[in-house]
């Protein structure tokens, strides 16, 4: 821990430390980073880039666009992207509240909440989008955030039913895997038990503790002849999500000696590249779109607590062609059409 | 940059910088004195904001809340160590497990959830600094951090922290208990990143699974960025060194947000971030070797 060092210590130190002050102030002075009268300024914060909130984002510029607002001439977008790092994130959150922005937008939760402090200090109004549950992460408009709305992009099983119900016809026992310990999971299930009890659809339900006990579980749905798999988010078994597939995929031999493959639809896409059939979604670009409509009106002189949260926008199916094969299944055109299809090839092997 | 501009970004980056000069501490303490590249930072300090967040929100005192933190990196860190002492294991792969099981068991800690939301509950700082500038508060805790870690390095057991470090042969002929030294230090520098995780929770009102990632990296850097800016003699300086470090490497990332002005774009961040952090060792380097023709 002793290395040898320079005798100028203090002096480097006194440069460097000199240096970083020039910088500053030189900086202060050459950059005419100023916002003009005749511009607004709507400032971005991006935690990494990713397809689907790189999509947002340009939902959002496409919507103020749209709504007479160009990039260079009568708006000033800032955008920063954290690359992934909380610790940078923070810091986009304060160069972009600096700014004085007249509206700052949030891409994902995290995003949100670091801007969420400074925007109430600053008053600043915030928008956010590629947030899931809002009110989990206090970005609703309370006495902590006053100056908060945005889209959110929860989806309610009854899309998730309404895919099944494509898919399988007379769809009339649904399986569903998940772990009991999982908060999230436990309240995603109280509400597919409520539109279960709606459709009048039997719900067979299989617990998993543990990712190993996910192919057991899956067994057990199949050996009660559910008519298709559905696996909510849950991360236990969304982990395990090809032994699901492998065990839905052989299926079972009903009495007619006809093999029966099981669809397994999902929560999420993630599940649809490693295996799962299909799943339903949000178009990424329209729910930015959305939140670019309420960055619109609050700088037509709107208050942001005053917009509602919004929830959703245009559906989108992700379906895994290779998984349809395996099951034997044919897809109603209906959900082909503008579907986006994943292909994986190793379950084939499997 | 208008001054309020610059003022509030300084502020952020001395914030931020205040928040991982205790991670470099930390650092310090596992990678120089003990000579363990211990890799158990990237999970302690997540585990130390989901502690603190969880307790905050199932309604304990933020004090409490911090302390039990503390306590839990501690053991997280004991645990890398007894791997690495007892069970033999390579040092780093031991950090690397500790690190990646604290992955799961945070999100247990946070009741199966991957993200906390701490905006408009009662934090350290708004509790107890109430209208003190954050970053004033901040310091102050830093330097009562660096004051215990020097404090302790001087100590006895400290000095045997070190030796163990320095020559674990020597320290060994001369009485000292290698393994529970090992033990100690590792555990004392994960106790204060996750010190600096709950801390980062509290003033950002969020934990979140993924506030880990890159943390060693980010500890690393101002540590090495610090011992090129003072002198490494003594454990003083060192500390003192680490802090300043980490501010440093904030000040460039503050730099590099703002490099969007001279035509770069938000995805050059972290490049123009390592190019100044590069400037930042090179320069007073250049001067020692000016100085010395």
């Amino acid at each position: 821990m002793d290395t040898q060092q320079p005798k100028s210590q203090t002096s480097i130190l006194k440069l460097v430390i000199g240096l970083l002050v020039m910088g500053f102030v030189g900086y202060y002075f050459f950059s005419s980073y100023k916002n003009s009268d005749d511009q607004v300024v709507v400032a971005i914060s991006q935690i990494i880039e990713h397809d689907s909130l790189d999509q947002e984002r340009k939902g959002i510029v496409k919507a103020l666009a749209d709504a007479g607002y160009v990039e260079g001439k009568n708006l000033k977008l800032v955008y920063e992207n954290a690359q992934g790092s909380m610790s940078t994130l923070a810091q986009v959150a304060t160069k972009l509240v600096s700014l004085r922005p007249n509206v700052v937008v949030a891409i994902s939760t995290p995003s949100a909440q670091s801007l969420a402090k400074l925007c109430q200090k600053y008053k600043i109004p915030m928008v956010f989008t590629a947030v899931t549950n809002p009110k989990a992460a206090k970005l609703t408009a309370g006495d902590a955030n006053k100056y908060i709305t945005g889209v959110s992009d929860y989806i309610k099983p009854e899309k998730h039913f309404e895919l099944m119900k494509h898919i399988v016809p007379e769809l009339k026992k649904v399986g569903i895997i998940y772990n009991a310990g999982e908060a999230n999971s436990v309240a995603q299930v109280v509400e597919i038990k409520q539109e279960a009890k709606k459709q009048g659809i039997e719900l067979v339900i299989a617990t998993a503790m543990r990712t190993g006990d996910v192919s057991a579980a899956a067994e057990k749905l199949v050996g009660a002849h559910v008519d298709c798999i559905y696996i909510p988010n849950d991360n236990t078994t969304v982990a395990a999500m090809e032994s699901v597939v492998r065990v839905a995929i052989k299926g079972y031999v009903d009495e007619n000696n006809n093999k029966l493959s099981i669809p397994v639809i999902a929560g999420d896409s993630g599940s649809v590249n490693k295996g799962a059939l299909a799943t339903v979604g949000y178009r990424r670009d329209m729910l930015g779109y959305k939140a670019g409509k309420q960055v619109v009106r609050i700088l037509k002189g709107e208050s942001a607590n005053m917009i509602p949260i919004e929830e959703g926008a245009e559906i989108v199916h992700m379906i895994n062609v290779d998984t349809a094969e395996l099951m034997n299944l044919s897809i109603s055109p209906a959900i082909m059409l503008g579907a986006v299809l994943v292909k994986r090839e190793d379950v084939a092997s499997s | 940059m208008t001054f309020s501009q610059f003022i509030i970004q300084f502020n952020g980056a001395v914030e931020m910088g205040l928040i991982y000069g205790l991670v470099a501490v930390g650092v310090y303490l596992s990678f120089r004195v003990l000579d363990f590249p211990d890799l158990t930072v990237d999970g302690s300090f997540p585990l130390g904001a989901a502690v603190s967040a969880s307790m905050i929100m199932a309604g304990y005192d933020p004090i409490v809340s911090t302390a039990t933190a503390v306590l839990a990196g501690s053991l997280a860190g004991l645990v890398t160590a007894w791997m690495s002492t007892h069970l033999r294991m390579l040092n780093l792969l031991a950090g690397i497990l500790t690190s990646s099981a604290l992955y799961s068991i945070n999100i247990r800690v946070m009741g199966h959830r991957p993200n906390i939301s701490l905006l408009g509950e009662n934090t350290v700082f708004s509790q107890y600094f109430g209208e003190i500038p954050l970053w004033s508060a901040l310091a102050l805790l830093a330097v009562i951090c660096a004051a215990i870690i020097v404090w302790f390095l001087n100590t006895k057991v400290g000095l045997a922290v070190r030796a163990t470090g320095n020559n674990p042969k020597m320290a060994r002929a001369q009485g000292i208990n290698y393994r529970s030294m090992t033990l100690l230090g590792v555990s004392m520098s994960n106790a204060l990143v996750a010190f600096a995780g709950a801390m980062f929770a509290q003033k950002m009102g969020f934990a979140d699974v993924t506030i880990g990632v890159g943390t060693i990296i980010v500890g690393l850097a101002a540590l090495i960025v610090g011992e090129a800016l003072v002198s490494t003699r003594t454990v003083f300086t060192c500390v003192i060194g680490c802090i300043l470090g980490a501010i440093v490497y904030r000040v460039a990332i503050a730099f590099a947000l703002n490099a969007s002005d001279i035509g770069l774009t938000a995805s050059d961040v972290n490049l123009v971030t390592a190019i100044l952090v590069v400037l930042a060792l090179v320069l007073p380097r250049l001067k020692a070797s000016r100085s010395t023709v």
